[in-house]
């Protein structure tokens, strides 16, 4: 039987843990020396 | 009919977005680079400040005029120059030079890169290949994707400088850039698809036309009000947070949602965009921000309140720009779609520019943010208010009923 579910779960998968990835990245306190006195241009 | 339509759309949408991402991605980093460029360079903070501020205008400014050339002759060479001039001034940004050079790189360069890369080019090219009703989806998935590229390049764009110093980053962004030249060879070209006579006439005829339409200064109007408020939360919230004594990397997390949620407000807004009438979900969504940044100011702050604001903050941040650029092809068709949808992308940029500067020129005069607060959820309510009575009737429909 063809697991039709599974593509699609293994990509929102992989999407959470990109996501999840690089928001771990913005805990680097260099971001906040960056931005605390700039802000994003 | 409309699924053969979205399978001849599918590489152009890819390439569409891949696009986005890297222009506005690459864009969205270049607060990063304030404090290398200026100590390297020896300025204050004025020169790089000024750079950005021009660099957001001549985008703003040069839109109208390379939405008409795209128009005109389509959005391949407009994108393969836009691509060139983008990755020429990062370069020159890297460059130890003089401060002209560097303006003329940040400021002048990428922003012409800009207009030829980013939303109104893109969207209409795209809107050309995909069925009428279908735009407003494709519209949310190029958003989202290029909302994923801020989101995902802001921390590349940190790991570049700390990995290859300032200028090495610059270079390799330089680089990115010019990836967008081939991928614009994916978007394929489309004859506008009249819809009525109404809409097959000159550019100059178009701009008579959408100048005569109330609806089109309303867009418009709105859409400063989003600039505003995008810019002016995206500059100012860390510091507005350090003041109020909330630091320990509060700021950049709630920047951070924002940019993760984003993603997901910008796919929704096309989607919902395609069901609804736009102009009532912009009017929902100016409002909802007037009343997240109003709880936001009146509750008592904490770093959980912050990350609450920019949770949904993010739901409404991006979403605009979809069901603002499908308003112009629902009203005036895709013919002359990314010249009308860069004259209301100026406003945006307008409102952008007043939002980064009188939030410090407020701040200087006040000691506080208090007023630029009240600025911003104030031309929420007038966004609201200006956006709800704009139709979505064709040009046609609108002389017949005349």
């Amino acid at each position: 039987m063809k697991a039709r579910w599974l593509i699609p779960f293994a990509c929102t998968l992989l999407a959470v843990v990109v996501l999840a990835g690089l928001f771990t990245l913005y805990q680097n306190p260099l971001f906040e020396l960056y931005l605390i006195e700039w802000g994003l241009c | 009919m409309a699924q053969s339509r979205w399978h001849g759309a599918g590489i152009a949408l890819i390439c569409g977005s891949l696009i986005l991402l890297i222009s506005l991605g690459v864009r969205h980093g270049f607060g990063l680079f304030l404090q290398p460029v200026s100590m390297a360079q020896g300025w204050g903070r004025e020169s790089f400040a000024f750079a950005m501020a021009l660099q957001n205008l001549v985008w703003g400014a040069s839109q109208p005029i390379t939405g008409m050339i795209a128009d005109r002759y389509g959005a391949k060479p407009v994108i393969a120059i836009g691509a060139v001039l983008y990755a020429a001034g990062l370069w020159m940004m890297s460059q130890v030079g003089g401060e002209t050079l560097f303006i003329l790189g940040a400021g002048v360069l990428i922003g012409l890169g800009l207009s030829g890369t980013t939303f109104p080019v893109i969207f209409a090219a795209i809107s050309r290949l995909v069925a009428p009703e279908q735009r407003s989806l494709a519209m949310g998935i190029t958003m989202a994707v290029g909302s994923f590229g801020q989101f995902a390049m802001l921390p590349i764009s940190l790991g570049l400088i700390i990995g290859f110093d300032w200028q090495g980053a610059l270079v390799a962004l330089s680089i990115l850039a010019l990836l967008m030249l081939p991928l614009g060879f994916g978007i394929r070209t489309a004859p506008a698809p009249v819809t009525s006579a109404v809409e097959d006439v000159s550019f100059v005829q178009a701009l008579r036309d959408a100048a005569g339409e109330r609806d089109f200064w309303l867009l418009s109007l709105g859409f400063f009000a989003c600039g505003f408020q995008v810019v002016f939360i995206a500059i100012h919230l860390p510091a507005y947070l350090a003041d109020e004594g909330i630091g320990g990397g509060v700021a950049t997390t709630v920047l951070a949602l924002i940019g993760l949620v984003n993603i997901a407000g910008a796919y929704f807004a096309g989607f919902w965009g395609g069901r609804y009438r736009k102009p009532m979900l912009l009017s929902w969504i100016y409002l909802a921000r007037g009343v997240v940044i109003a709880a936001f100011l009146f509750l008592p702050l904490s770093a959980w309140s912050a990350y609450m604001f920019g949770a949904v903050m993010g739901l409404f941040w991006l979403s605009t720009v979809p069901l603002t650029n499908g308003t112009v092809a629902s009203v005036f068709g895709v013919k002359h779609m990314s010249m009308l949808g860069g004259i209301v992308f100026f406003a945006h940029q307008l409102g952008s520019f007043a939002g980064g500067w009188m939030g410090g020129w407020l701040y200087d005069r006040t000691g506080n943010y208090d007023a630029a607060w009240g600025i911003a959820i104030g031309l929420s309510l007038i966004a609201a208010l200006l956006n709800w009575p704009i139709t979505e009737r064709t040009l046609a429909e609108r002389r017949a009923t005349a």
